[in-house]
């Protein structure tokens, strides 16, 4: 079943994105994810398996396997039309790079000129972000939590990958955007941010760009739906801090989202 | 930012505090129209002459463009005198009067009505000139006459009432050109609604940035307006057609065609947007009412700026600008016959079809092609043989759309248009002639809509499928199924509706198929020529629906087009088609790109008059700065794809279900109907509910 050097798994493909990348672009949801943070508005993305949706009054598949070939085909298709507008391709998830044989082969196959943008949590293997990060146009990298232990309670793991594929795209200049979802009490912490900001200055030599997510009130909608619990650690309605003054303390680009 | 003097006269409009002036006369009874020698022509100029001699001068005191129709009613000239009817024998276009044509505005603005008027005496003291075009002249001089004795009462009442400004304005529009932009406005406002008082409707305001832009530009450059001033004045214009916009006839209200169109081309084919553009659209944003309806001719070269403008204004939910690519647009008028220069300064009647001003008595609305229908009927035809291919039933489909298009045009052949000495004074070349615009034009084409094409194709696509691929079924099952309106086969009716090829998924299949079905009818029009005996006319298909999105589904009206019950694709009886170019209702599509995709392989070399895709944009997308220049993106990309025209609509479904719950606290909620807006609350539950179900294209 999962034939995973010809087909990839996705769980929606979402024309006209406005916040995933530069210009106007169509984005590739990736199925299946190693990271489970307790404020996901895409549950659906965390299996790479297939599964029912259960609406209010029908039951929907969610996830669908597509040859990698015709992803590549699909989007050789709409390119052209979309970097004359500065727009372009964007593989999401879920985790894409935890589909890596079939990212690897689908932009193998989709033609140059090209305009592809990652949007990662930056969990993966040092060699699999190493050969595909730089692959990519743009890269809109997850950076949720600074301190370890608070990682692996909120999203189930470590971030030493991440932080080290963050190094390795500071260190090889790769085009970077940073991007954090502020929730609650979590992540939009005086300490938490303090700690990103200061970690991004040391590591790297570019200024880098950061964008804010605040956290989406209606995230729990479609847990229902999977038959599972949405379980958020943190107070829903509380409002988030942006933190601009410690952003602009350290020349950091900052926009929310 | 509105001035308190604008929002004034804003919430005066609104609150129909205008209407307190109208006087409610039956002109039925004037003594002015009730001389049975007069020729028609001159009966014509009557309703002209007696409707001006019957306004009453209002001025108000927040007003700096005048004029405010205080009567009501225009006297139904032809069936007046029933020993004599004007139409006997004959077919008459919708309410008879001339419409859905746009003046020479660039041309009347530069002469002025005296400038006319002497050309018409010069001609009638010709000796050349024969008695018939005597008669089309000095009804001509009668009607402008009449308005400047109009326009003189107002500047006669303006001095009472101590207002000099407007007073002054009057001694030179609209007899002699405008000298300023503020003139030029006044002329505009005075001319246009005289046409609307004359009886003729769907009055077009043609290349409205592109003809004032001299009196602007040589204002500015004179110091005797700044942009600021510019901005107010063209408020208030845009704010004036919403005056007595309830009086001009519709299919609903709002579907009045005060159509104004911006940007686009010149004579010379380089992109002639100028700051009138920017300064309209930012003008119709401010105000956010629903007249005049905003166009937006654009180009691969419109600037971002534009775009950006546009897609602010598309953001208010008014349901406008609809956007026109000129590249495609032109190419097409050329190839129908129209002179590249005259293509090239285009514009659109009351909804999108193409017209050029000044020159065209094109009639282009005179019925629809339902291709659903024509679908059903090749199914309904085909022998249940065995031998029968999907071949035949493009074959049958193709006949039935010739034999719709040839009814259409054959109850056509009889057409009699009334005389419009007034409207020829504004048209080009008229009084040169010496004959109306209903008797001479450079272009009297008509043209027909192609209604329901999504549909038609997706029912084409499931036959296909069906019958001759899978051999799930046989042609008479199938026309049983269709008969029973699926009521014991929804299993399959499902399995159609979410797994078959359908429009908006730029899947070529299907895509095919819809362009196979315009082909044919552009086909069915060329031959109307043969069929017809037309002589110089030429039948012009289109690809919008107007109301018969809902017309041809639930045979409501008594109408010549055939309706249709269940279709193959899975529709059940009754149900609504999509407007114009959209995908079918219900269905699901990747998004916006795979929809333009999709529409963008219908040749429209071929198909000309007009007829928008149809999108909706969740009211979400805008919530920055970034999403609006991100929707001027995706008009750019509508563009480049080679689409024909674009309607992009925002909605709040949310909102629309409150408002259909308590529409007290909605009446100034606007939304896009088909090639108009119009006031949700005012509008049939049927078409509130079909705006309702339409597919939003959200953004998370």
């Amino acid at each position: 079943m999962n034939d995973y050097i010809n087909r990839c798994v996705l769980f929606d493909i979402k024309e006209f994105a406005i916040h995933d990348g530069p210009g106007i672009r169509t984005t590739y949801f990736f199925k299946g994810c190693p990271l489970r943070c307790n404020w996901c508005h895409n549950p659906e993305g965390f299996s790479q398996d297939p599964q029912y949706i259960n609406t209010y009054n029908s039951k929907r598949l969610v996830g669908e396997y597509y040859f990698n070939k015709k992803i590549a085909e699909e989007i050789n298709k709409t390119m052209p039309e979309l970097l004359k507008i500065n727009g372009g391709i964007t593989f999401s998830g879920g985790e894409p790079l935890h589909q890596a044989k079939s990212i690897l082969k689908i932009i193998s196959l989709i033609k140059k000129p090209r305009n592809l943008t990652l949007q990662t949590s930056g969990y993966a293997t040092e060699a699999t972000f190493n050969v595909l990060a730089p692959l990519f146009d743009n890269i809109l990298f997850d950076f949720k939590i600074y301190d370890n232990t608070e990682h692996i309670k909120h999203t189930g793991k470590s971030n030493k990958l991440i932080k080290r594929n963050l190094i390795f795209a500071f260190t090889h200049l790769l085009p970077l955007t940073i991007r954090i979802p502020l929730i609650p009490g979590v992540t939009d912490t005086d300490n938490n941010i303090e700690s990103i900001c200061s970690f991004v200055h040391r590591e790297s030599e570019q200024r880098i760009k950061f964008e804010l997510l605040p956290y989406n009130i209606a995230a729990g909608g479609k847990y229902k739906a999977l038959n599972t619990s949405f379980t958020p650690l943190f107070d829903e309605n509380q409002p988030v801090n942006p933190h601009f003054d410690i952003f602009n303390r350290y020349n950091f680009e900052v926009e929310v989202l | 930012m509105i001035s308190k003097r604008l929002n004034d006269l804003k919430q005066k409009t609104q609150g129909k505090y205008f209407h307190n002036f109208r006087k409610n006369l039956n002109m039925y009874s004037h003594s002015n129209l009730q001389s049975e020698n007069k020729t028609w022509m001159q009966q014509s100029a009557d309703i002209t002459v007696a409707m001006c001699h019957l306004e009453t001068p209002i001025i108000d005191e927040d007003e700096v463009i005048v004029f405010t129709r205080t009567n009501k009613y225009v006297p139904d000239l032809y069936t007046t005198y029933k020993s004599n009817d004007f139409f006997s024998g004959h077919k008459k276009h919708e309410l008879g009067f001339v419409s859905n044509i746009c003046a020479d505005w660039k041309m009347i603005l530069s002469r002025g009505l005296l400038f006319q008027r002497n050309l018409a005496e010069r001609n009638i003291a010709n000796k050349n000139t024969s008695n018939t075009k005597k008669d089309f002249l000095l009804a001509t001089i009668r009607t402008i006459d009449a308005v400047l004795k109009l326009a003189d009462n107002y500047r006669k009442k303006a001095l009472e009432k101590n207002r000099h400004d407007i007073a002054i304005l009057f001694e030179t529009v609209p007899a002699y050109p405008p000298e300023t932009f503020h003139q030029s406005l006044q002329m505009l406002r005075f001319l246009h609604s005289m046409i609307w008082l004359s009886g003729n409707y769907h009055v077009g305001l043609g290349r409205f940035d592109q003809y004032l832009y001299q009196y602007y530009k040589k204002d500015i450059v004179n110091g005797i307006m700044d942009n600021d001033a510019a901005f107010e004045l063209i408020i208030e214009f845009f704010l004036s057609l919403n005056r007595d916009s309830d009086i001009y006839p519709g299919i609903q209200q709002g579907d009045n065609g005060q159509s104004l169109m911006l940007g686009g081309v010149n004579a010379n084919g380089i992109l002639a947007d100028n700051e009138l553009t920017e300064l309209s659209l930012i003008a119709a944003n401010e105000l956010k009412m629903i007249d005049p309806k905003i166009n937006l001719r654009v180009t691969s070269k419109t600037s971002k700026k534009v775009f950006s403008l546009a897609a602010k204004l598309t953001k208010s939910g008014l349901g406008f600008p609809q956007y026109s690519n000129d590249e495609i647009v032109i190419k097409g008028l050329t190839n129908y016959g129209y002179s590249l220069e005259d293509a090239r300064n285009y514009t659109v009647a009351a909804c999108w079809e193409f017209i050029i001003p000044g020159l065209g008595m094109d009639l282009v609305n005179i019925g629809a092609v339902s291709f659903p229908a024509a679908v059903d009927s090749a199914l309904r035809k085909i022998p249940n043989n065995g031998s029968s291919t999907f071949s035949d039933i493009l074959k049958l489909t193709e006949e039935e759309i010739i034999k719709q298009t040839t009814n259409l045009v054959s109850s056509y052949k009889s057409i009699k248009l009334p005389p419009a000495p007034w409207y020829s004074v504004l048209m080009k070349d008229c009084i040169e002639n010496g004959t109306d615009i209903t008797v001479e034009s450079k272009y009297k084409n008509w043209g027909i809509h192609g209604a329901a094409s999504s549909n038609a194709a997706d029912a084409l696509v499931a036959i296909k499928h069906l019958i001759f691929e899978l051999h799930k079924l046989s042609i008479n099952e199938l026309q049983d199924i269709l008969n029973s309106n699926w009521s014991s086969n929804s299993i399959l009716r499902k399995s159609i509706i979410e797994n078959f090829p359908k429009i908006g998924n730029d899947d070529d299949v299907v895509d095919n198929l819809l362009n196979k079905l315009f082909n044919f009818f552009a086909k069915a029009c060329l031959l109307q020529n043969k069929y017809n005996n037309l002589g110089s006319i030429k039948i012009r298909p289109g690809s919008g629906s107007a109301m018969y999105y809902i017309w041809l589904a639930d045979n409501s009206v008594n109408m010549l087009e055939p309706s249709v019950g269940a279709t193959a694709e899975g529709r059940i009886e009754g149900e609504y088609f999509s407007s114009s170019l959209a995908p079918s209702p219900g269905v699901k599509v990747k998004g916006p790109f795979s929809i333009l995709k999709s529409f963008s392989k219908i040749d429209y070399n071929k198909i000309i008059n007009g007829g928008p895709v149809t999108l909706e944009l969740s009211n979400t997308v805008f919530h920055s700065d970034a999403g609006i220049e991100k929707v001027g993106d995706l008009i750019r990309f509508f563009v480049n794809t080679g689409c024909q025209q674009l309607q992009l609509n925002t909605l709040d479904v949310n909102k629309l279900k409150e408002a259909q719950k308590y529409p007290e606290k909605y009446t100034n909620l606007i939304v896009r109907v088909w090639g108009w807006s119009g006031y949700f609350c005012e509008l049939a539950p049927e078409y509130q509910n079909q705006i309702i179900k339409r597919h939003m294209l959200s953004i998370d």
